[in-house]
């Protein structure tokens, strides 16, 4: 076993087995990680971490798209759903994986490829917008 | 890399259950048609690139510049 990166600017959070959200495919890039956690800190409120189980050293700073586009409305093939049972919409949760830049006005949130989570079953899946609706770097701060 | 020749309307079968055909030839377009379990997601290349680079991007954020930039959002 490796040993875990210590990261000090994150306090140790514990955490129940029925808080994990499993991406069964894992992430692009991150094919391997596959149980994740969502930490929501009110110093990050609207934004929260979602931070991998199985090597707390990865974790990705998400929002909610519609905080910052009330018209968000990716096209998404309806297989996708059905890849993650929905069968209701209220089951259905949503984020985008945020990139932090350096000046943070110049951040930016994935809209290309959002997350797409059964808050029922605890699933989730990263889901690929396959048109040119929504850019991978949609700027935060307009 | 395998690399097989196939003319307008042969296919190339991978595993049993994915099934592509190449549907049109067009110059330098060509139409692909994949047949595959619903499962099996299927993305042109670059976007899939787009996407896997962008998570590693991501992944390198502090939690101090998410507060920083939770600060920013709240002062809009």
């Amino acid at each position: 076993m490796s040993q875990l990166t210590a990261q000090p600017d994150l306090p140790s959070v514990s955490w129940t087995e029925d808080q994990v959200i499993v991406f069964p495919a894992g992430l692009p890039g991150f094919q391997d990680s596959r149980r994740f956690i969502i930490l929501s800190l009110p110093q990050h409120h609207p934004f929260h971490w979602m931070e991998c189980v199985e090597n707390r050293a990865l974790r990705f700073p998400i929002i909610n798209p519609m905080t910052l586009r009330s018209d968000y409305n990716p096209k998404i093939g309806r297989e996708a759903l059905q890849s993650l049972n929905i069968r209701a919409p209220e089951e259905l949760c949503m984020y985008c994986i945020v990139t932090l830049h350096k000046p943070l006005s110049d951040s930016t949130a994935n809209m290309m490829g959002p997350l797409f989570i059964n808050i029922r079953e605890r699933v989730g899946k990263q889901i690929i917008i396959e048109n040119d609706d929504y850019s991978p770097r949609e700027r935060i701060v307009p | 890399m395998l690399i097989l020749s196939r003319k307008v309307g042969e296919s190339i079968r991978i595993n049993s259950n994915v099934c592509i055909t190449v549907m049109e030839i067009d110059g330098r377009n060509i139409k692909i048609g994949i047949e595959a379990p619903r499962e099996v997601p299927i993305h042109r290349e670059e976007v899939y690139l787009r996407i896997q680079e962008e998570n590693k991007n991501a992944a390198q954020g502090s939690d101090e510049d998410l507060g920083g930039m939770a600060d920013l959002l709240k002062k809009k």
